[in-house]
């Protein structure tokens, strides 16, 4: 299938102009429409990858990025995040117009697809056996699932767990957002891993995008089956801690980070409870990357 | 002196029971709420369930003979009562 | 299709259709499946939610001791109509006798329920002018109750009876809590939501809830438009209702018979149907923007006097620069 690193600049922007390109993440197929130079940039390196139609055709969700007005060109360039011609975000600068895309695309599905029970977890994948590492925000769940999708692990989501009622992790492998310093650490362990633009001062912080591997890529059509629920938490200095979580807690833990866990009624709570039975909880404290690392993959070998 | 009211108790019939390693999983349907329960919690609802409504000085009488450390009874049916799992009339 | 519906706040209903019809009637791409049983699991999910909060309300407002009438998208639901299809609402619109507006507040505050921060014009407005008090939302919940004591605003430019339609409502149930209205006046008061109100951004659901409407209280009984008719004369409605049947038979195709449709089509009808269609950016009118500003104009004419209405201009205008800045951000 063509990806974007077939696609000449020139084709992409007018594909991206004209309403005609679509991305393929998985199953999902998005129309994206874009006249911003800086964003059509960036998203030519983030997502070189994916597999792209130039010539339309059938889409899940429809986003633009686009400038707010039109005297908004001229001066004081901004981006807004279009879906389905509504504009849900305030707008942002040019130059952080790809981390939005990021942002509001992680509202769309979360907000949407309904099909799914969606949770804030990263999905990876080793030796056949899904991982979920579900924490809140500023626990280090992208940096860890960065450093296992550059180590030989498969990144499925470094956001969002999306759960189908056959209980598979439908993959969307998307570029990885970090921060801060999660981004030197990552850039010093791995100085051949490809970055899109920086974007600073952002409400974030300062936030970069690492593209996402393409053997991960390659395999977006391939769910995962849920092995293991990890709940991760970086601690400075702290010495490797695992601990067993029992099913029920894990369960109320997953809840505390579903997006749409009440809108599914009986059949979430049902769909939870058998992840819960299926894959074992463990709780892990690290502040070693390679402890963490090394923790990982001995449970998924002896109890995933 | 005051007469004394004869309280009631009973399980609500919409709960989604799934029992865990670690305690039982309660989907409440009315509410959508969902409550851990630990095992003597669990056990508890599970045995007022099946009785519809009862007496609740006889339900503590009932409740006595199976188990001998009942003392924290009351706390146990307070929990069960603020999440709306049993109700007391 | 799918990318408008979703913009005009009816993918919810498109699917809900698209699952009665069945796929053997309406073929549609595999891909778009998810998103019609997505959209269904989210009516499903929302439709629990009303009924629930209908029981807080009922509960709250318990020891009223006064007819408490549901309207709009919630009475739908209640009363099982087809227009409840789908249907998502922000706001449950209920109404209670004037005398007891005070008491109803009071009950609802005790229950949770708030006004929160308003600006005193924007409470004066509501109070005095609207026939609304300021919107309660509940402070864990996070649901918005309208409660009315009227159905249309007392400075309304064109003479709506608008009591009688109070004063001819019923009990939904015998013993039941909630009351409804007749149901020529269910019709009479969308239709007169949708032609008397400056919001046309959800003009084209408002109007298939009409078309939806129709039909069913057709099917119901044959002599229903004549009795739609007159009782319309009764209100004052005729106008109203003519224009919003006509609009419903353009864009829908709702079978109306003659004498509900109106002489002529004017400068007003052709403004509506231009503001009501799909607003999505690949397909909108050029002239949605001037079609908007007008409509609002004459909605606000309509319903304040002169000199109310410059008051109300200037503070609006200078309001709609607070809302641009309180979006939120990612």
């Amino acid at each position: 299938m063509l990806t974007i690193s077939a696609c000449s600049a020139k084709e992409l922007n007018c594909a991206l102009r004209s309403g005609c390109f679509r991305l393929h993440l998985g199953d999902i197929a998005l129309k994206i429409s874009s006249i911003i130079p800086e964003f059509n940039t960036a998203f030519r390196q983030l997502y070189a990858d994916h597999p792209v139609s130039l010539t339309g055709g059938g889409y899940d969700f429809d986003i633009a990025i686009s400038p707010p007005s039109w005297w908004r060109r001229w001066f004081r360039r901004n981006a807004t995040f279009e879906f389905c011609g509504d504009t849900p975000f305030l707008p942002m600068e040019v130059g952080h117009a790809h981390a939005m895309f990021e942002w509001g695309l992680n509202w769309a599905i979360a907000s949407f697809l309904h099909n799914y029970l969606v949770l804030h977890s990263a999905v990876v994948e080793w030796k056949g056996k899904g991982v979920l590492l579900s924490a809140v925000s500023g626990s280090g769940k992208s940096t860890l699932s960065a450093e296992l999708s550059l180590r030989g692990w498969r990144l499925l989501s470094d956001e969002l767990a999306l759960i189908d009622d056959d209980l598979k992790l439908i993959p969307l492998a998307r570029p990885v957002s970090l921060k801060n310093s999660s981004i030197d650490l990552i850039r010093s362990r791995h100085p051949s891993a490809i970055w899109g633009p920086l974007a600073r001062e952002t409400h974030k912080g300062t936030v970069a995008h690492l593209k996402a591997p393409s053997s991960s890529v390659e395999k977006n059509l391939v769910p995962a089956i849920p092995k293991l629920i990890i709940f991760p938490k970086w601690t400075a200095n702290s010495p490797l801690r695992i601990e067993p979580v029992g099913a029920g807690q894990s369960a109320l833990r997953l809840i505390d980070q579903a997006f749409n866990y009440s809108i599914l009624g009986v059949d979430g709570f049902e769909r939870l409870v058998a992840l819960v039975r299926t894959a074992e909880a463990w709780e892990i404290e690290y502040s070693s990357l390679d402890e963490a690392r090394g923790a990982l993959e001995d449970l998924v070998f002896e109890r995933g | 002196m005051e007469n004394q009211r004869i309280h009631t108790i009973s399980a609500s019939s919409r709960l989604l029971i799934e029992q865990c390693d670690d305690g039982a999983l309660v989907f409440n349907l009315d509410t959508g709420a969902t409550t851990l329960l630990n095992n003597r919690a669990s056990a508890l609802l599970r045995f007022l369930l099946p009785l519809g409504e009862v007496a609740e000085t006889e339900f503590r009488a009932d409740v006595n003979q199976l188990w001998s450390e009942t003392s924290d009874f009351s706390a146990i049916f307070s929990l069960l009562e603020d999440s709306q799992l049993v109700f007391r009339c | 299709m799918f990318s408008e519906a979703r913009q005009a706040g009816l993918l919810n209903r498109l699917s809900a259709s698209l699952r009665k019809a069945g796929r053997a009637e309406i073929q549609y791409p595999e891909r778009l499946h998810k998103h019609v049983l997505a959209t269904s699991i989210q009516t499903d999910a929302f439709q629990r939610d009303v009924h629930r909060e209908l029981g807080h309300i009922q509960q709250a407002l318990s020891e009223l001791h006064a007819p408490v009438l549901l309207l709009k998208g919630a009475s739908y639901l209640l009363l099982g109509l087809p227009a409840a299809m789908g249907r998502i609402f922000t706001d449950i619109d209920i109404l209670v006798p004037r005398q007891y507006l005070p008491s109803a507040e009071a009950f609802l505050m005790l229950g949770g329920w708030s006004t929160g921060k308003l600006e005193p014009y924007d409470q004066r407005y509501y109070r005095e002018w609207s026939h609304e008090i300021p919107p309660m939302t509940h402070l864990r919940r996070g649901t918005t109750i309208d409660l009315h004591h009227s159905l249309v605003m007392p400075t309304c430019r064109i003479h709506v009876d608008s009591e009688k339609m109070l004063r001819d409502a019923v009990p939904i149930d015998p013993i039941g809590f909630w009351w409804r209205l007749r149901d020529e006046d269910i019709l009479l008061h969308a239709a007169s939501h949708l032609i008397l109100n400056s919001e046309f951004e959800r003009g084209l659901r408002d109007l298939w809830d009409i078309d939806f409407l129709f039909r069913h209280f057709v099917s119901c009984s044959a002599s229903f438009p004549e009795r739609l008719l007159e009782r319309s004369e009764e209100i004052g409605l005729v106008k109203v209702i003519r224009q919003a049947l006509f609009l419903a038979k353009r864009i829908f195709g709702t079978q109306v018979p003659d004498q509900l449709l109106p002489d002529k089509h004017g400068l007003f009808l052709r403004l509506v149907a231009c503001a009501a269609s799909t607003r999505h950016p690949d397909t909108r009118s050029n002239w949605q923007g001037v079609a908007d500003a007008l409509l609002m104009y004459r909605e606000m004419y309509m319903r304040l006097p002169n000199h109310l209405l410059a008051v109300h201009f200037v503070h609006k205008a200078s309001g709609l620069l607070k809302r641009v800045e309180e979006k939120t951000a990612v």
